[in-house]
């Protein structure tokens, strides 16, 4: 009896392997369910993007670049759709489903301290959705680097063929460059991927402590739509607090700002649809936002789960 | 107890940590803002206009697919004629995606060009009546133009469409804006130089329908040679000529034909065509007296001179 004590005594609070194993146990499971058919379904709707050709109808400048623009939409929608929908049901999932299988029995009555079982269990779903998006990254790129080198040769030719100088023809195709494979289409990805970070942790802190999958699925979902539209809540409660003014609008968005996370400054992929680059600063910001949302909610997850009796 | 607990708990560090995180938040957003790497926000006139889709519009990377199938659906609209459909369908797609050019251009383009002209030939309307639609939709196209530059300022391609609009000459033309506008344009720092040199001769072409700018359009036309070959264009080689004819001109140097077209050949060809399409209003001074001078100098045949007989008080 001393003995067994002094064990549980001796187990740390932070084990970087005992997450390894329920992270790799939770991500096998997942694979099981044969979430990764979504990638077929995700080829094929970037190779039917690909062939669309829009109407040029004004016959300006502006039409070639918006098939590309067109491929890179389809594609991060789908990439957010997808990582969205899986941070959300896979996480809600999560703990239901071991009580279920009485899976949790099993840990929990072992030397497994409960920030580990979270820990282990929360990066078991987010290694699936990061390799899913890598692979989602890579197609994307190839049917980009295709169609964008494809139109860059097209109009080029045609270009030399109008007689346009030397100087134009750089800046046009500067252009389209601009809107085909550059590293800002990978950093698009990694702000995806930080989404689904913050709304795997929203999800898990709702779990521990809602009793039903359907609800976590609900309040987490209504989370994110409301910390979609945060910054605008924000900006309107920043705006009012300077003019010294206060109503009860102005106080309802002040609580949203606080209490709910913005999760549209991880949309950045807006910005890379529209040929913009995203400085490595901003990169550095956002991934230090979103790690402190993780933190924070992690934490907090593990606080109410830290005494929940089963 | 103990959950409800748990709950305040809960609440109180967000509370706290969201109260602290709140303007480094402000601030991040605005830098991306100003980077225009999010969408700008949507008021909530423009969530109204946007109904349901106003929900996916907050969705990011959404926005630009519900754009570019919504445009793809306007060219029946086109076929058909449906203005109005066309009208209220651009609304939303720029909205949806603020900062493509080419929604602007399309939009600008429908309203100015395409339905100012399909109204014109509304046979069920009066001549006056043809005239206000045909000029409320080019006030249409100009306003769309407006709005896409308040949106994307710094971006010389929509002072470029606003200008060729005010410029164009089918379009009821406000060259006096148009030089407005292409002056503006200038004023955008980085601008490459082949859309610097564009756009002065757009400046001179503009100037020159101006019969009051006389003397304005003679001086930014030497301005524009003197700086080189690249400018040396027929547009400011013939303001120069006539320019430096006209009555009402202060002249600092007259410049000889050969130093103002390269050569007595060149300048003849220029001046011919130059000639040949001169507006009914505009007068172009000096030039068939250059035509008479080159003709006699380069010996033209009779047959092929601009002015076979040469006038009477001439001999």
């Amino acid at each position: 009896m001393a003995t067994n004590t002094q064990h549980f005594q001796k187990t740390s609070f932070l084990s970087f392997s005992r997450i390894g194993v329920i992270a790799s146990h939770t991500f096998t499971q997942l694979v099981r369910m044969k979430v990764f058919y979504f990638l077929v379904v995700f080829v094929i709707l970037l190779w039917a993007a690909k062939q669309i050709i829009l109407p040029n109808q004004t016959g300006g400048d502006g039409s070639p670049e918006q098939e590309l623009r067109l491929l890179k939409s389809t594609g991060f929608a789908a990439m957010n759709m997808f990582s969205m929908l899986l941070a959300l049901s896979a996480t809600a999932l999560l703990i239901p489903k071991d009580i279920e299988d009485r899976t949790i029995y099993t840990i929990l009555c072992k030397p497994v301290p409960r920030l580990d079982y979270l820990l282990g269990k929360l990066l078991g779903v987010l290694v699936l959705i990061f390799v899913s998006l890598v692979a989602m990254d890579l197609v994307l790129s190839f049917f980009l680097h295709q169609k964008a080198s494809g139109m860059i040769a097209l109009q080029t030719e045609q270009l030399v063929a109008r007689g346009t100088p030397q100087e134009v023809i750089n800046e046009q195709l500067a252009g389209l460059k601009a809107h085909g494979l550059t590293i800002n289409i990978h950093f698009a990805t990694i702000a995806i991927f930080l989404k689904a970070i913050v709304i795997a942790s929203i999800a898990l802190l709702i779990s521990t402590f809602s009793s039903s999958t359907l609800f976590t699925l609900i309040l987490t979902l209504i989370i994110i739509v409301i910390g979609l539209i945060q910054a605008d809540a924000r900006e309107y409660a920043t705006t009012m607090a300077q003019f010294g003014e206060q109503n009860k609008l102005s106080n309802i968005s002040l609580g949203v700002a606080i209490f709910f996370p913005d999760l549209q400054f991880l949309s950045i992929e807006d910005g890379v649809i529209d040929g913009r680059n995203v400085p490595m600063s901003i990169m550095l910001q956002i991934s230090m936002v979103a790690i402190l949302y993780f933190a924070i909610y992690v934490v907090l997850s593990w606080f109410a789960f830290r005494k929940k009796e089963f | 107890m103990k959950r409800l607990l748990n709950i305040v708990v809960i609440l109180a560090v967000l509370g706290v940590t969201g109260w602290l995180k709140m303007p480094y938040e402000q601030k991040l957003s605005e830098e991306l803002h100003a980077l225009k790497l999010v969408p700008p926000r949507l008021s909530l006139k423009d969530r109204s206009k946007l109904k349901q889709k106003a929900f996916i519009a907050t969705y990011g990377s959404l926005r630009p697919t519900i754009a570019a199938f919504m445009s793809v659906r306007t060219t029946r609209y086109h076929s058909d004629q449906e203005w109005d459909k066309i009208e209220n369908s651009f609304d939303e797609i720029v909205l949806l995606d603020p900062y493509n050019y080419y929604y602007w251009e399309t939009a600008s383009w429908h309203m100015a060009l395409n339905a100012a002209v399909d109204q014109q030939e509304d046979k069920s309307l009066s001549e006056v009546g043809k005239d206000q639609v045909f000029k409320k939709y080019i006030k249409k196209g100009k306003d769309i133009i407006d709005r896409a530059i308040e949106i994307n300022p710094g971006d010389w391609r929509y002072l470029n469409l606003k200008a060729r609009l005010e410029s164009n000459r089918y379009r009821n033309p406000d060259y006096t804006a148009a030089v407005e506008t292409y002056r503006e344009l200038l004023a955008i720092p980085n601008l490459a130089d082949h859309i610097v040199r564009s756009t002065k001769l757009s400046i001179q072409h503009c100037m020159q329908h101006l019969p009051e700018w006389h003397q304005k359009s003679y001086d930014h036309a030497l301005e524009l040679f003197e700086k080189g070959q690249r400018y040396r264009v027929p547009t400011v080689q013939n303001e120069i000529l006539i320019g430096q004819n006209h009555p009402l001109n202060v002249i600092s140097h007259r410049l000889s034909l050969s130093e103002i077209y390269g050569s007595d050949k060149e300048a003849y060809t220029d001046l011919k065509i130059k000639w040949q399409r001169r507006k009914l209003g505009q007068k172009p001074y000096g030039v068939e007296y250059s035509i008479q001078e080159l003709e006699n100098r380069l010996k033209i045949p009779q047959a092929t001179r601009v002015f076979p007989h040469r006038p009477l008080f001439l001999k």
